[in-house]
């Protein structure tokens, strides 16, 4: 009997995982294995990171997750420093003004910013 | 639904999938933070990059020049050396390393264990598809003796690996 396929697809589109990955400009080749292991380490770091924000949701008793919640977990953990910006930045109302120490959000900035670019509504129901 | 070639998000779908299975039954996550938890996984990404980069460059100034591998000390001279790469691709071992630098190690466990079966699905792959071109090649040849089938075999076993250059999983 053949093994049941996980109930929920989790895996990151490797194609997509490189692009990013290739943002950077001292990235080469990629073996075929590389997209695919930062897909489990991605899948994993999230979890990670709601489990920890999760607990401060509770903590203040309330039953939606918000940003507030996440900048604390992110200023609370070590782990997440690399999250920072995107703590500092995130309730600005323009992506436009970001002044960013580290260059990984400002990536992400421009992606946002790119005129005409017409973002998906994130309707998705939880 | 044409996506622009610049897309660094990751699909909406999958990361809805993720919060939905991490979070207890009761909890809701709002738009914002939704979209933030977005843009942490692009960076997260491009974090573990930029420490596979780092590793990786350092390992070829130190190897170029024969010297001991040392993770922490960067010799000056080092620079001197020649950058000729011994390697040039990216492999699973370049994460390992990468994600206990980044102080993930609890991660590493897991992600062996989905580097084995991905190796096992790819080696499985390889074989269903050698296997298929021996078939055909018996059929071809059959009126021919197999003198040459081996020969062949051993071609076919270069070309694969020539062909898969860039694909190919370097063992650790």
């Amino acid at each position: 009997m053949p093994g049941q396929k996980r109930k929920y697809n989790v895996r990151f589109p490797p194609g997509r995982i490189k692009k990013i990955m290739q943002k950077d400009t001292e990235v080469g080749r990629i073996a075929s294995a590389v997209p695919i292991i930062i897909s489990k380490a991605l899948e994993m770091f999230l979890r990670s990171f709601l489990t920890m924000t999760c607990k401060i949701t509770q903590s203040r008793n309330s039953r939606v997750m918000s940003i507030n919640h996440m900048k604390q977990c992110i200023h609370s953990e070590k782990l997440f420093d690399f999250l920072k910006d995107l703590a500092d930045q995130a309730s600005t109302a323009s992506t436009s003004e970001c002044k960013c120490q580290s260059h990984f959000y400002s990536i992400i900035c421009e992606n946002a910013q790119v005129p005409g670019k017409k973002m998906k509504a994130d309707t998705v129901p939880l | 639904m044409a996506e622009r070639p610049e897309d660094l998000n990751l699909p909406n779908a999958v990361i809805t999938r993720i919060i939905k299975e991490a979070l207890p039954d009761g909890v809701n996550v709002s738009k914002e933070a939704r979209k933030a938890i977005s843009q942490a996984a692009s960076i997260f990404v491009l974090y573990a990059t930029s420490w596979l980069v780092a590793r990786f460059v350092l390992y070829e100034k130190l190897y170029s020049g024969n010297l001991p591998k040392c993770n922490l000390c960067v010799d000056p001279s080092a620079n001197n050396f020649a950058m000729k790469a011994k390697r040039k691709t990216l492999n699973a071992g370049d994460v390992m390393s990468a994600m206990e630098e980044m102080e993930f190690e609890r991660f590493l466990q897991p992600l062996r264990q989905a580097l084995e079966a991905y190796k096992k699905g790819q080696k499985g792959k390889k074989e269903a598809s050698e296997q298929k071109r021996k078939e055909k090649k018996n059929i071809t040849d059959e009126n021919d003796k197999s003198r040459d089938e081996e020969e062949d075999e051993h071609m076919d076993d270069e070309q694969e690996g020539e062909n898969e250059g860039e694909e190919e999983d370097v063992e650790n």
